[in-house]
């Protein structure tokens, strides 16, 4: 099998193309340092790696010295057939920096290089001109202009990759001995003039490109407006996931409704009606109510990484973040982590410095992810009324909805502010540098597929554990007594006993059970609830699990105090799992889990008491 | 003068590096195109006194002031 290395700098389309080239849907954004690790897909016969972006072989990062070795292992490597190098026309020198030094690297090994020029659907929209013959001639390789966008020049690249691939250059100029990977300062500085060159004869006006960019952060990065943009953009973001996401999960609860209705006389009476009924439709059930404002979240924060604004927002909120401890680039890290802590953990390798890097992983758990809307939006409908107001623009539950976003984000800021000052004080710094990508109209194909998919993932993880813990609250709560009274079921007496624990916050100890279980995910106190709810009920009604709360009489404080546990709990196992990999600690991980769980507590407690 | 000092829309001709300026940055820098004799021109100051938004060349790049200030341009007149 042929196999194809794509390099490039950070931000140059390689992933688009990847998933273009092999069907695939790595993750694609705007932003430069997307891609973390290195990803393999298949297409016919050939196998394509996509590689995290680098500038140079030079490391600014001990990620990138990572990237760096596994980059000059994979040049090194006997099965790699060709190397695709993808440059963005757009930025040409700055994409030959890399391209110079890889070409180099390559000769050594007399490993073929094909270079893709993409981003050309951007040279022809502004009326540029780019002599793609000269640069090849000059380059002594393939280059062919592309875009990973318009699909335009893709045939035509699989072609040159496989001419170069089946051509057997390799064997023939396979080095003697060891090749000298060391790109020492000498030619480093030799590539960034010859990139200079090469760019200053070849490539377009790169004025004419940055024109646009630069006009539209006049206004973004501007002292009054920058800020207001950016705070608009917050509140319209997560007033949308709740509004925009009714109509769709309303339409999955009567969804479910209508199965409960048809499935029911099918079903004999009893255990088995029950069962589906409670557990299946009650429990999993309203879980699933839930999924498209998962969607949505994933859908919209996408939106926002491929246009271009997180870069700008990074800016906007460099300094305010450096109060507490954190980076304008753990901004684009906590965003992410809106729909789920792990990538978000990964996508704090980006920022340069190790403290800050650290502290952003730290408060990477108070961020409200989407594991917890279901807890949120579930509370939130029981508690609040649904008022609006400016002509349905702003809604009490969305504003809400929007103050525990806050809240997170504030515990957040007070643990990272303090642990920068004592326990990480020493800890290594680094400077914020980072490159300003041009403003793109956001692919929403790709995009939706995207989000489907890891709505999708989400339900099939969250599903397998919801579904399982679920079956055993039910049988707890059904029996012994064949779900006649849940007060006396098994699980009622465990409930009795932990109910001392929820005692103080006004809680009965259905919630208790749902909370405890819910240590594992997060998501599983909906299903618990559920199912509860569910033998309680004396007529199957399945849909509204929140006007069973609000009838079950949850007051305003138990209520509220609920919620604030919720938001700082860490109660998710693969954060934990990804926290410890991400740091190299395994103590770390143990004392984020006791401390975040005591403090939320405590938190929950005295909010009960103020009430 | 260093880049910091630079006013919105102010250009200056990049000289030198300071020893201040690590040498892993250094390099990054200069693969943004911050190379001795270059135009660099200061397209934004940002909310906040943040970072601000320097243009060289075909990048366009935020630094800090720790970076920028250790960074000698001289602004011809
Ligand atoms: N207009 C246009 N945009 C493109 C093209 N190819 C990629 N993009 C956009 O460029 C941005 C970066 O694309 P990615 O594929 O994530 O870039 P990458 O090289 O993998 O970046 P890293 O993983 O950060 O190294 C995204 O916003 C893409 O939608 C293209 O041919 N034309
Ligand atoms: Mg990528």
């Amino acid at each position: 099998m042929n196999q194809v290395l794509i390099l490039g700098k950070p931000n140059s389309g390689k992933s688009l193309l990847f998933n273009r080239l092999t069907g695939a849907n790595q993750k694609v954004a705007n932003f430069p340092g997307v891609t973390v690790e290195v990803k393999r897909g298949v297409s016919g016969s050939t196998m394509y790696v996509d590689f995290p972006g680098v500038y140079s072989l030079q490391a600014l990062t001990t990620d990138e010295i990572v990237a760096i070795q596994q980059l000059k292992k994979a040049v090194a490597d006997k099965d790699i057939s060709v190397v695709l190098c993808n440059l963005d026309a757009t930025r040409l020198e700055r994409s030959l920096v890399l391209g110079v030094q890889v070409k180099q690297l390559a000769d050594r090994h007399g490993l073929p290089v094909v270079f893709s020029l993409n981003m050309m659907d951007e040279i022809s929209g502004s009326g540029l001109k780019l002599d793609v013959e000269g640069l090849s001639k000059d380059l002594k390789s393939r280059v062919i202009a592309i875009s990973a966008k318009t699909k335009m020049g893709l045939s035509e690249l699989k072609q040159a990759l496989d001419a170069e691939a089946t051509s057997g250059k390799r064997q023939l100029e396979a080095p003697i001995g060891e090749a000298n990977d060391q790109v020492d300062f000498e030619s480093n500085s030799g590539s960034l003039l010859r990139a200079k060159e090469l760019a200053k004869k070849y490539g377009p006006n790169s004025s004419v490109i940055l024109k646009n960019q630069n006009r539209i952060d006049h206004w973004v990065l501007s002292d009054i407006w920058g800020g207001a943009i950016f705070l608009v953009t917050m509140l319209v973001l997560f007033q949308s996931i709740f509004s925009w996401a009714s109509p769709l999960m309303d339409g999955v609860e009567s969804a479910i409704g209508n199965i409960g209705s048809l499935l029911t006389p099918l079903l004999p009476e009893g255990i088995a009606s029950d069962f589906v009924n409670d557990a299946i439709l009650g429990g999993f059930g309203s879980f699933l109510v839930f999924v498209p404002q998962i969607f949505i979240l994933t859908f919209i924060i996408g939106l926002l990484e491929d246009s271009g604004y997180m870069a700008r927002a990074a800016i906007i909120c460099h300094k305010p973040l450096s109060l507490v401890g954190l980076s304008g680039k753990s901004f684009v890290s906590l965003l992410s982590g809106h729909a789920c802590a792990i990538p978000a953990m990964f996508a704090a390798r980006i920022i340069e410095s190790p403290k800050k890097r650290i502290l952003t992983i730290m408060a990477l758990p108070l961020v409200a992810c989407s594991a917890r809307l279901p807890v949120y939006s579930l509370l939130i409908v029981a508690l609040i009324p649904s008022v609006t107001f400016a002509g349905g623009l702003v809604g009490l539950q969305g504003l809400a909805f929007f103050a525990l976003f806050v809240f997170g984000y504030l515990v957040a800021g007070i643990v990272t502010g303090i642990l920068s000052k004592t326990v990480y004080k020493e800890e290594s710094d680094a400077p914020f540098l980072l490159e300003l990508p041009p403003y793109r109209l956001p692919a929403v194909g790709p995009l939706a597929q995207r989000s489907i998919k890891s709505s999708w993932a989400f339900v099939k993880e969250a599903g397998a554990i919801i579904f399982a813990v679920t079956i055993v609250v039910w049988v707890l709560g059904y029996f012994p007594n064949g779900g006649e009274d849940l007060g006396s079921s098994w699980l009622a007496s465990v409930g009795q006993f932990i109910g001392p624990i929820f005692e103080p916050i006004g809680l009965d100890w259905k919630f208790g059970v749902a909370v405890l279980a819910s240590f594992l995910a997060r998501e599983v106190f909906v299903g618990t609830l559920g199912t509860l709810y569910g033998i309680e009920g004396a007529d199957e009604n399945i849909a509204g699990l929140a006007s069973n709360l609000e009838a079950s009489g949850l007051t305003m404080g138990s209520g509220v105090a609920l919620l604030v546990f919720y938001a700082i709990a860490l109660q998710c196992v693969s954060t934990v799992a990804v926290m410890k990999k991400e740091t190299g600690s395994g103590v770390l991980p143990i004392v984020t889990f006791v401390a975040y769980s005591v403090l939320a507590y405590i938190l929950a407690l005295a909010v009960y008491q103020l009430f | 003068m260093n880049l910091w000092d630079l006013k919105q829309h102010q250009s200056g001709t990049m000289k030198a590096f300071s020893e201040e300026m690590p040498e892993a940055y250094r390099h990054r820098l200069q693969e943004f195109g911050f190379q001795k004799g270059e135009l660099v021109t200061c397209l934004r100051q940002t909310p906040f006194s943040g970072p601000k938004v320097y243009q060289v060349g075909d990048s366009v790049v935020s630094l800090t002031q720790d970076l920028a200030s250790v960074v000698a341009v001289e602004v011809s007149e």
